[in-house]
């Protein structure tokens, strides 16, 4: 213990030489900076102390303390804490430095958090991510006075496909057959090559945050969290559920760990294959698609058995789960994952071997490391590119710590090492579940009397197939007061301006799924297109990286 | 001869094919493919709700809602909204949901989507006010809890006049309206 | 007399033939269901799928006229070609199987055309990587038909000359390749396939306008088969009506063939495939030519 007593040390340090405050709780470290000092302590942080920024959160604390705050979200891998960031924001213009030219992967949040509870960053060019263009300046949906029902009147504008002499363009959505959720491309091209990109996203953004800091309860939170993805619902409400468990210190029965644990492999599973089978559809090998969904489909019985719907579960709820898994269900279990790796591995040989696949695949839409670390990549995404980081091993959460398994790396960058990526984790979460399966504990599922303090701070990373998931919680009365949620997709699209730049159009669909964006629970992205003609894809709304 | 191989590999996917046969099903000429664990469709008993409004509370989505006007309590169930969860059967305290397989909810008639269940709302026998529980409450309460009927069927301003009444008579007699 | 017989069984082989592609096109859905474990649709569901695009209304486009011009361009000379080739099977004269093929050429221009005129940037798109590919298909498959049935009429059976026999079987992979190329299926779908995002050719048409489309693409797809069969079959059996029969055989267990190469492969990159293609058709060409004029010069 005495290595990490000199870690936690050094983020003391840290906090003294900056002029805050430091307090340690469980794995989480917070640190309280004035807003002067917050740049020099974020790039501290992820530049010299090596920690991996995961996302930011704007809190309108005004009820409780006057104040405004924005903290961010800082992971420390090697040694599995969690480092909160955290400065005050005065109430009358709400003024705080950016940290972007610091840390570039924070853009987005920051501009969330300006459109959302209309914190105004300095230090870096502004624009609107979040809210419709028509959006009522000054009328920020999550502060605490908005009513959570309460709808503006705006009438949506119409707009126009711009047009330049020297590209061509060509419009993708808000509804193409290629895409799978409603959002908004152009891109320029030049012939077959792209040459810029515009996205427009957040068709579909639900309030979801704003919802369940008003009108549910804890309890309820939970499957409206399941519902943030259609694809890894289960990871968020896991991930909410030990956010808040965290929050409250909560002793949740071991046998519910593992089960949480097993059905979120089982979620891994089925999304990793669903992908296979949209990469497949993607370069037109539409037997390997049909096939990889039908082997697919014994998972979905599979987590239909064991939960009770295939997909949003609906199991977890604060203090456990709601469905055990009897000897019965464990030997079934057993006995499909047997048959699934056997065809799993004998289709995928067969797949890799269709020329196309792999000759499209191998050296299109590369991420190089560097640009990986800088925008803080996420999951397979990063883990292609040569980050070896995986929540499950570097946070431990839920049963993990009982499952020891490989995480694949790649250092390649490109699509194929996206690809083999999942094709090999696919394998490894089958390990997990058969080493948790033989290992799972006695006892209850539920805790059935607990108590949630108010004002406490719960902040947990769950690896979704995509990347992590972040959901930070800061506790209320029979309700979260503030939840803050973060899909993978989030972080990884900035790199798709990296990965799409200067490529052919035909890969430029490829790549896109390359990331398994999930539109739907990112939705908070925006490129914004300069002037010019060889301008790079301005994917993250004219920062230079 | 491993360069013919390699080549020849994608023709794999024909041993593939005839191993497994046809898969898909003319749904819904056959059986799909359900589970034993599956939640579908909630059927509530209409002769065993109490119309206690747990259900309510617990619902993610706010399918079941609780309507209330002058003297009915109406319990109403909207399929649409319906996440399958099973939250409600989980704190019903009399057992009056029961989870089905039913999936097949489409319709051509919007009524189909929803269920009512209503209860008579209790009056006061004091005051002839009337409270938020339901008949079936109050018979449910009687049961479980130590209590009169004569206490039961009062609404809470009247009891709490009745016992502050009944307090202060033992010390100094009856006291004015006011009180 | 025999000029009436010959037409009106050449008529009515037209009609078979027509219907054929719609029959076969069910056929191949059927079969790479069956590739990928499913049912897939009843064999008639592309005479269906034609039938009801014939009742739906057509949405105009304003440059109408042109746009019929050309498709009507297209399905005309496709249906000419096609009589001409069953004149070919029956009677054996090589100018019928000149003018076929020719006419069949004419056909293709005008079909790859179609979209350009189109303002769609997704039609515009497709419709280049279309022309881009039939601007390496077509030559090849029309010099490779020359080839192949210039070898067949100098090979002499009773004492077969190596070298044009060789130069046969390459030319006549060539036809195969390019044939296959020319029908438009994976790898070769580039122009039409939904997940390449800027593509579909038939994007902008609706209605009858694109049952005509569709009709004619699958006689295209019959055609090419067809051309390849009778070239072969009438030099094996000799013209006639068995060999009309027999052509028509072929081309079904061609179009079977085709189908299941169809659906073990993927979709090849748009750049990539008409260069492998271009590159490919010009070796084997290159080779069969001189393979050729060593067995006319020097056997
Ligand atoms: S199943 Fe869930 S969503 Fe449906 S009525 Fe019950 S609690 Fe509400
Ligand atoms: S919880 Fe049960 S008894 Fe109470 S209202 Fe709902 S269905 Fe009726």
């Amino acid at each position: 213990m005495e290595g990490e007593k000199l870690i936690l040390d050094k983020y003391i340090e840290l906090s003294r030489d900056m002029g805050g405050k430091a307090s340690i709780e469980g794995d989480t470290v917070h640190i309280i900076v004035p807003s002067e000092k917050l740049v020099e302590a974020a790039s501290k942080l992820f530049n010299e102390y090596q920690c991996d920024f995961r996302v930011c959160v704007g809190t309108d604390e005004r009820p409780l303390n006057g104040y405004f705050t924005i903290t961010h979200i800082f992971t420390d891998n090697r040694n599995g804490l969690y480092v909160l960031l955290k400065t005050y924001i005065e109430p009358q213009d709400p003024k705080v430095p950016s940290i972007t030219n610091a840390v570039p992967g924070a853009d987005w949040c920051e501009m969330e958090a300006r459109d959302l509870l209309g914190i105004e960053f300095t230090g870096r060019t502004p624009y609107r991510l979040v809210l419709p263009p028509e959006w009522p300046k000054g009328l920020h949906p999550l502060r605490k006075d908005v009513p959570y029902n309460y709808r503006p009147q705006i009438r949506g504008v119409s707009e126009k496909v711009s047009t330049t002499t020297e590209t061509g363009v060509i419009p993708i959505g808000p509804y193409h057959p290629a895409l799978h959720e409603p959002e908004y491309f152009e891109l320029y091209v030049e012939g077959e090559k792209v040459v810029d990109v515009k996205y427009r996203g957040f068709h579909v953004h639900r309030g979801i945050e704003k919802l369940g800091e008003t009108r549910m309860t804890y309890q309820q939170v939970n499957f409206l969290a399941e519902r943030i993805c259609g694809i890894c619902g289960f990871e968020h409400s896991s991930c909410y559920a030990l956010a808040v468990e965290k929050a409250a210190k909560l002793d949740v029965p071991e046998r519910a760990q593992f089960i949480r644990s097993i059905v979120l492999e089982v979620e891994r599973i089925h999304s990793h294959l669903l992908w296979l089978g949209v990469a497949f559809h993607v370069l037109g090998y539409d037997t390997g698609f049909m096939h990889v969904w039908r082997i697919r489909e014994r998972v979905m019985y599979l987590a239909e058995l064991l939960t009770g719907s295939r997909k949003t579960y609906g199991i977890n709820l604060i203090g456990g789960v709601r469905r055990d898994i009897n000897e019965e269900k464990k030997q079934k279990t057993l006995e499909v994952l047997r048959e699934l790796e056997k065809e799993y591995k004998g289709l995928i040989e067969v797949a890799l071997s269709v020329p196309q696949v792999r000759k499209r695949a191998s050296g299109t839409g590369v991420l190089p490391r560097e640009d990986a670390l800088k925008l803080s990549v996420e999951g397979p995404t990063a883990r292609a590119s040569g980050i070896d980081k995986d929540a499950r091993r570097d946070l431990p959460y839920a049963a993990y710590k009982y499952a020891s398994f490989r995480v694949p790396v790649y250092t390649e960058g490109d699509n194929l090492a996206r690809l083999l990526v999942r094709v090999d984790e696919l394998v490894e979460s089958m390990a997990i579940i058969e080493q948790l399966l033989d290992k799972i504990p006695k006892g209850p599922i539920l805790l059935e009397k607990y108590e949630i303090p108010e004002g406490r701070v719960g902040v947990q990373v769950v690896e979704a197939p995509r990347g992590g998931d972040v959901h930070f919680v800061i506790t209320g009365h029979g309700k979260p007061y503030r939840w803050r949620v973060r899909a993978p997709t989030y972080s990884n699209i900035p790199a798709l301006r990296v990965m799409l730049r200067d490529q052919p159009l035909a890969d430029a669909p490829l790549t896109i799924a390359s990331i398994d964006p999930c539109f739907s629970c990112t939705d908070r992205v925006l490129i914004v297109r300069e002037n010019g003609r060889r301008e790079w894809l301005r994917l993250t709304g004219g920062l230079k990286i | 001869m491993s360069f013919v191989k390699k080549i020849i590999k994608p023709v794999e996917v024909l041993v593939v094919a005839s191993k497994t046969g046809r898969v898909t099903i003319k749904y819904p000429f056959e059986e799909p493919w359900i589970s034993p664990e599956f939640r579908g469709k909630i059927e509530i008993d209409p002769t065993k709700c109490i119309g206690c409004g747990a259900c309510v509370n617990a619902c993610p989505p706010n399918a079941l809602e609780m309507i209330e006007s002058e003297d009915k309590k109406t319990l109403r169930y909207f399929v649409g909204r319906c996440i399958f969860c099973w939250r409600c059967i989980d704190v019903c305290p009399v057992g009056a949901i029961k989870g089905t397989r039913n999936f097949e909810l489409a319709t051509n008639d919007p009524l189909d989507l929803y269920d009512y269940i209503v209860h008579n709302r209790v009056k006061c026998r004091e005051c002839g006010k009337v409270t938020g529980e339901t008949t079936r409450m109050l018979k449910y309460v009687l049961e479980k809890a130590f209590v009169t009927e004569n206490y039961n069927n009062k609404c809470p301003d009247c009891r709490k006049k009745i016992f502050i009444n009944a307090i202060s008579m033992r010390r100094t007699g009856p006291v004015g309206e006011k009180t | 007399m025999e000029f009436i017989l010959l037409t009106s069984t050449s008529i009515t082989v037209l009609l078979v033939n027509t219907i054929l592609p719609v029959i076969m096109d069910g056929v191949e859905r059927k079969i790479k269901a069956r590739i990928q474990s499913r049912i897939g649709p009843p064999i008639v569901q592309t005479l269906y799928d034609l039938l009801k695009l014939l009742e739906k209304e057509v949405k105009p486009l304003h440059i109408m006229p042109f746009i019929l011009l050309t498709i009507i361009a297209y399905l005309s000379t496709i249906i000419a070609s096609l009589y001409f080739i069953n004149l070919y099977t029956i009677t054996g004269e090589a100018y019928y199987s000149i003018t076929a093929i020719t006419l069949f050429a004419i056909s293709l221009t005008s079909n790859t055309l179609t979209p350009l005129l189109l303002p769609s940037p997704f039609t515009y798109t497709g419709g280049m990587r279309e022309v881009i590919l039939s601007i390496v298909n077509e030559p090849a498959f029309i010099v490779s038909f020359v080839l192949a049935s210039t070898s067949l009429r100098l090979l002499n059976l009773q004492s077969p000359n190596i070298w044009i026999l060789i130069a046969l079987s390459i030319s006549l992979t060539t036809l195969v390749l390019s044939s296959y190329a020319i029908t438009g299926r994976i790898p070769f779908d580039i122009a039409e396939a939904e997940p390449e995002i800027a593509s579909g050719v038939l994007l902008e048409f609706s209605g009858k306008i694109l049952a005509l489309l569709l009709l004619s693409n699958l006689i295209k797809r019959f055609i090419v088969k067809y051309i390849v069969s009778s070239l072969i079959l009438v030099y094996i059996i000799g013209a006639g009506l068995t060999c009309l029969a027999a052509s028509i055989l072929l081309t079904i267990a061609l179009w079977i063939i085709y189908a299941i190469v169809a659906a073990i492969l993927g979709r090849s990159r748009v750049d990539l495939a008409p260069i492998t293609l271009g590159k490919v058709y010009i070796l084997l060409l290159a080779l069969s030519i001189t393979v050729l004029l060593v067995g006319i010069y020097g056997g």
